[in-house]
């Protein structure tokens, strides 16, 4: 009896402790995001003032950093995480006192009348944050893209993204043509979307204009893709084969090999021959958010892709962006050698 | 192996069990990356950097078993390796030998676990084969804690052997092609199915090196550390198991609904020729275990297995 009532006791400590933990970790967590973000909002401010920043500047040295990088990604992914209307903090105090505690909905969509943002935002997704991203990483000199959410919301609204990514593309363009003496900024092109023939924003460049080729994916075009690519190949290879019997399939013809199924996923991806500047598979995968997985982002392409974390799309500024650049110039791919 | 029997402090209990109030991974994926980096800089050949990181993988599934983590799989030798120097790739070898045969020369210490093998059989060494093959077969039953080595492996390799296993299947009309799903895709990877990851660790370096790039896909809670992996000690064990739980409530609901609807979907349609597709295949690669294992030396000293999948 006093044994079980010592193991209850235990058992409930315990408990205790281990909600004191998660509570103070989620939000120390909170608050240093919380800071980082603001405290350089307001040094930013601050320094604006004497002229010693400005957002140009900013993106000017970037563009140079980068080039003076010994690597810097062909292809990079971006994974967007949607902002969710409940934070964990208030999650877990609702665990510990789930009848006082209303969910705190912190209102990520906070409407500044001034910019009119809620226009740009869909079901959480900032599109006018992602367009700037993009356009950093085309200031980067990265000429393919890869776009993912979960849901495909990008892949629904892609219009409209390659509009604000084209605008965004332009207003960046001065640093881009400072540092590399381009002549024209690049095309956006939309590869893996309802058009067939791809969408291209802007003027039908000529071919002297570089291009950035932008994919975008949802979850369906992962694993699902694969299943898709087994009914596929079994029509092709098989089922074509048993309407010629006198010809029988070798033993070696029935097997599929990854250079196949390689090329199966690689069509239904959109990905076009044309495209000599980077591999199918991404080199960088960024994530946007605190979300420690890949929430299904293309398991065929993504097993040397590096993968970083970065602050969530109302966060994420252009020093974060160099930060992980930096960090993916360093690291090294041995490819099991 | 017998040396390194991990005894907790009291302060590790504590935090074990404050821990084990919330969830526990059910499965934990490890890649083993850093031992020829933490060799060098310490002055050691590399096979030192291998056989110390061998050990800490002894230790981790000690520590595994004391958090009640159910699975655990390792990614001890990559397709890849192969190009290594022939030096490296043979001590390598050498190293598992010895440390699987003493599993089979000593069962009693390890009962419960329950070795299963993942990987390209075809690309496994010859000498190697028969301890593989009498190993799994011998601790088939156990229920303690499944470990699955990762060896001669790919995650595209893995994938496309799916792909033919499926294609097969279809072709002598075992399976029906419209019923396929990502569930019924998953049962036939080549060798045992690998359940899906609910924590992947990785040391050194961050990201997957196609491994087990389907079974991480979706829900896995990545964890990259910055050490090497002989230096990975329990209590960087504990703290990722903390930031497991802690990064878990980021996972969109969705993702964890996608999976049950998918697993309902099948169970609803394909059945029977599913549960006969799936027995075929694992009788399948019982039968040529037990045709590799049959061809071990018997003066090892090594419990026989007496045919028919196992010992009983």
């Amino acid at each position: 009896m006093l044994r079980k009532a010592r193991e209850w006791l235990q058992s409930k400590v315990f408990y205790t402790a281990w909600l004191v933990i998660h509570i103070a970790y989620q939000l120390q967590l909170e608050i240093r995001d919380f800071l980082r973000f603001n405290l350089r909002y307001a040094s930013k401010r601050l320094l604006s003032c004497f002229p010693l920043y400005s957002p140009q500047k900013e993106l000017a040295d970037f563009v140079e950093e980068v080039s003076k990088l010994p690597k810097v990604p062909k292809h990079l992914a971006i994974s967007v995480i949607p902002e969710s209307q409940e934070s964990v903090l208030s999650m877990l105090l609702s665990k510990l006192w789930p009848n006082q505690l209303h969910s705190s909905n912190i209102n990520n969509n906070k409407k500044d009348d001034d910019l009119n943002e809620i226009n740009f935002e869909c079901d959480g997704v900032n599109l006018q944050t992602v367009a700037k991203i993009v356009a950093w990483a085309s200031a980067a000199n990265i000429p393919v893209i890869s776009l993912y959410d979960y849901n495909g919301i990008l892949k629904t609204r892609y219009k409209e993204l390659g509009s604000y990514i084209q605008e965004e593309i332009i207003q960046d363009f001065w640093a881009v043509e400072k540092i590399k003496g381009a002549i024209e900024p690049p095309v956006v092109k939309f590869h893996n979307v309802h058009k067939t023939n791809g969408y291209t924003n802007g003027v039908n460049g000529t071919k002297s204009r570089d291009t950035l080729h932008i994919f975008v994916f949802s979850r369906n075009d992962g694993k699902p893709n694969i299943v898709r690519a087994v009914k596929d190949i079994y029509v092709d290879k098989f089922e074509r084969n048993s309407n010629n019997p006198a010809v029988p399939m070798t033993s070696e013809e029935k097997l599929i090999d990854e250079n196949t199924l390689d090329s199966y996923l690689n069509r239904y991806n959109g990905w076009s021959s044309h495209i000599v500047e980077a591999k199918t598979e991404p080199d960088l995968l960024l994530i946007l958010g605190n979300v420690k997985s890949t929430l299904g982002f293309l398991p065929w392409h993504i097993r040397l892709t590096e993968i970083h974390w970065l602050p969530s799309l109302k966060r994420v500024e252009i020093c974060d962006f160099l930060t992980s650049f930096y960090k993916y110039a360093k690291c090294q791919q041995r490819f099991g050698k | 192996m017998t040396n390194f029997k991990f005894r907790e402090t009291a302060l590790q209990k504590s935090f074990r069990n404050i821990i084990q109030r919330g969830e526990v991974p059910r499965h934990v994926a490890f890649v083993l990356d850093g031992n020829r980096r933490y060799a060098r800089e310490r002055n050691l050949k590399t096979i030192g950097g291998h056989r110390k990181g061998s050990d800490t993988f002894e230790q981790t599934i000690q520590w595994a078993m004391l958090l009640g983590i159910q699975e655990v799989t390792a990614y001890v030798f990559s397709i890849n390796n192969f190009n290594r120097t022939p030096e490296e790739v043979n001590g390598i070898m050498e190293i598992l030998k010895e440390k699987l045969g003493n599993i089979l020369q000593h069962p009693e210490e390890f009962n419960g676990r329950c070795y299963r093998f993942i990987g390209n059989r075809s690309l496994v060494p010859e000498d190697l084969k028969p301890v593989l093959s009498r190993l799994t077969l011998l601790t088939r039953k156990n229920t303690a804690i499944i470990i699955n080595i990762a060896f001669a492996y790919t995650g595209r390799d893995e994938i496309a052997s799916g792909v033919n296993t499926l294609l097969n299947g279809i072709s002598h009309n075992e399976l029906d092609v419209n019923c396929i799903n990502e569930f019924i895709f998953e049962q036939a990877f080549h060798n045992f199915p690998v359940s899906s990851v609910d924590l992947f660790i990785r040391t050194g370096e961050c990201r997957l090196s196609d491994f087990l790039t389907w079974e991480t896909s979706d829900q896995t809670i990545l964890c990259f550390r910055d050490e090497y992996w002989p230096e990975f000690s329990y209590w960087k064990f504990l703290s990722t198991i903390f930031l497991f739980q802690a990064n878990k409530y980021f996972i969109p609901e969705q993702t964890v609904g996608n999976g049950n609807k998918l697993r309902n979907t099948t169970w609803k349609g394909n059945t029977q020729n599913l549960n006969k597709f799936v027995q075929k295949k694992i009788d399948n690669e019982l039968r040529m275990m037990e045709k590799h294992a049959a061809l071990m030396d018997k003066d090892v000293g090594v419990p026989e297995c007496d045919g028919m999948f196992g010992c009983d």
